[in-house]
């Protein structure tokens, strides 16, 4: 960071390398929406440019980076919520549409991967980010408690309810597999 | 005759006053909505303005349309437009254009007015998008579009199922 | 522990945050007990089911479009020094130039003898009254502006219908789909 805030245009490089594809995947799966991924994941980078000079590193790099991340990720859901309220009286989003289930219909990886995200995204926004830091990007609860700026035991409860949802509805995945 | 004309004319000017209201109402709500917007997103909507002064007149009048088409759908009918142009929007320029030009074939006179856009949007929803399906399958646009442009019209015709 | 217990411990235990005696007592516990056993399995299986999930490769574009978009940054100082002297010589010079034409203009209008109202010329583009009136439009104006194809996408499968001998208006084809 030290040489970034000096301007120096390698340094800067080598860490959009480094990290666009932990940002940008942790974004996608937040989000569920490749555009909106992108920009969160830009607006990142250019932040931590522009922060480079005031950055005292008290914390872990990638504590800070996740908490750029969240904060955007979170601002684009508060645009989406307004913009829905602006133009939808009715704010209640509908649920995806049910997907036609077909007993005999080959199971393929990229179902399985429909139904998670399905899954996933019924989550609660707070509950769903955190799942996906700490089983997508391996963060301990406790780098995960800092980034959400909340105790480690809230983070723990989340994850503790979060496996029970997905338990529930992922719990027909393994018969739907067998059929194939 | 008298009563008739004293109901006609108290009708009128209730429909007035109301309909005076709700526009006060309006202007009140988008100068609240305004006045809470970050600098951020206030800079975003005056770039929209500049860019909305700086449209053709005719180009105007046809978001000024769409968007009276839009007042008038029930919220789960403008949701449903709301998702597909999530989906629209992965299309690359060139497949727009495209699109747009498919589209055209379709209905060259575009000046629907917004009654018969609202109209028109009602009546394809009665076909189920199998049969659309079926039938985007058997033509000939069919065989132009790459696998890409393919899922995303699989996409928006089926979005809404 | 009873069931109860043990069920609330399982993510943990799947965690491997108990301590070992706490462990072994559910370990030994779900060897014994069908229910729990079972409750543990379907956790198992939702969680690992999440590895079905791969990772996106972030579009090539992504990364250069950061680039791009800092490196102006790096010279915006020295380019706003520029632009910011540019900008006050024009003004100075603007409004000499502005003073010596309307001194010019006056003395103009003095000799033929007219009356000559100063114009204040409206300065900025921003009409904040219009904005707010606007807003709603404003704030979605991609979305708007391309409402009307959104709508026509359902009419989409009819816009190569195979071609018929006479030209058809594309609406009636409409209506016979619909009939």
């Amino acid at each position: 960071m030290g040489l970034i805030s000096k301007g120096d245009a390698k340094a800067f490089e080598l860490l959009v390398a480094r990290h666009q594809h932990a940002v940008y995947n942790l974004a996608l799966r937040f989000l569920s929406d490749s555009d909106e991924a992108e920009d969160v994941a830009q607006d990142c980078f250019i932040r931590i440019y522009k922060a480079a000079a005031t950055y005292t590193p008290d914390a872990k790099f990638t504590t800070w980076l996740y908490t750029i991340v969240k904060n955007l990720c979170f601002n684009v859901l508060r645009n989406r919520r307004q913009a829905v309220i602006v133009s939808v009286d009715d704010e209640t989003l509908p649920e995806l549409p049910a997907k036609s289930e077909d007993p005999v219909e080959r199971i393929t990886r990229q179902q399985v991967r429909e139904k998670v995200m399905h899954a996933v995204s019924m989550l609660p926004e707070n509950m769903r980010l955190v799942v996906i830091m700490s089983k997508f990007h391996g963060l301990s609860y406790d780098e995960i408690a800092g980034i959400m700026g909340c105790s480690v035991n809230a983070i723990k409860l989340r994850v503790h309810r979060a496996k029970a949802i997905l338990a529930e509805e992922l719990s027909d995945l393994k018969d739907e597999t067998h059929g194939n | 005759m008298r009563n008739t004309i004293v109901i006609l004319l108290t009708a009128l000017l209730l429909l007035l006053q109301s309909g005076m209201a709700s526009g006060f109402d309006r202007s009140e709500n988008n100068r609240k909505r305004w006045q809470s917007m970050s600098p951020e997103e206030k800079r975003r909507v005056t770039e929209n303005y500049r860019s909305w002064k700086s449209r053709p007149p005719e180009s105007r009048e046809r978001i000024q349309r769409n968007f009276e088409t839009y007042r008038e759908l029930t919220p789960e009918e403008r949701q449903k437009l709301r998702d597909r142009y999530r989906t629209y929007r992965k299309l690359e320029p060139a497949g727009k254009e495209r699109l747009r030009e498919r589209l055209h074939r379709v209905d060259p006179h575009s000046d629907r007015n917004s009654e018969e856009m609202t109209r028109q949007f009602r009546r394809m929803q009665d076909i189920p998008p199998e049969e659309r399906m079926r039938r985007l399958e058997r033509s000939r646009l069919w065989k132009d579009l790459n696998n890409e442009e393919r899922e995303i019209y699989k996409k928006l015709i089926f979005l809404n199922k | 522990m009873d069931c109860k217990d043990i069920q609330d411990n399982l993510s943990a235990f799947m965690d491997q945050e108990l301590a070992l005696a706490a462990e072994e007592s559910i370990r030994v516990h779900l060897g014994e007990c069908d229910q729990c056993a079972l409750q543990y399995a379907k956790l198992l299986k939702g969680w690992q089911a999440l590895d079905a999930w791969d990772d996106v490769t972030p579009p090539d574009r992504m990364q250069r479009k950061v680039l791009d978009s800092v490196k102006p940054q790096r010279h915006a100082l020295s380019l706003r020094r520029v632009l910011y002297a540019a900008a006050v010589l024009l003004l100075v010079f603007g409004t000499a130039v502005y003073y010596s034409g309307q001194k010019e203009r006056l003395a103009q209008d003095h000799l033929a003898g007219s009356k000559s109202p100063v114009q204040t010329a409206t300065v900025g583009d921003i009409s904040e009254d219009e904005i707010i009136a606007n807003l709603l439009i404003l704030q979605e104006e991609d979305f708007f502006e391309v409402l009307d194809e959104l709508v026509k996408i359902d009419e989409l499968p009819l816009a190569e219908e195979p071609s018929s001998p006479t030209k058809e208006p594309a609406r009636s084809s409409l209506d016979i789909v619909l009939t």
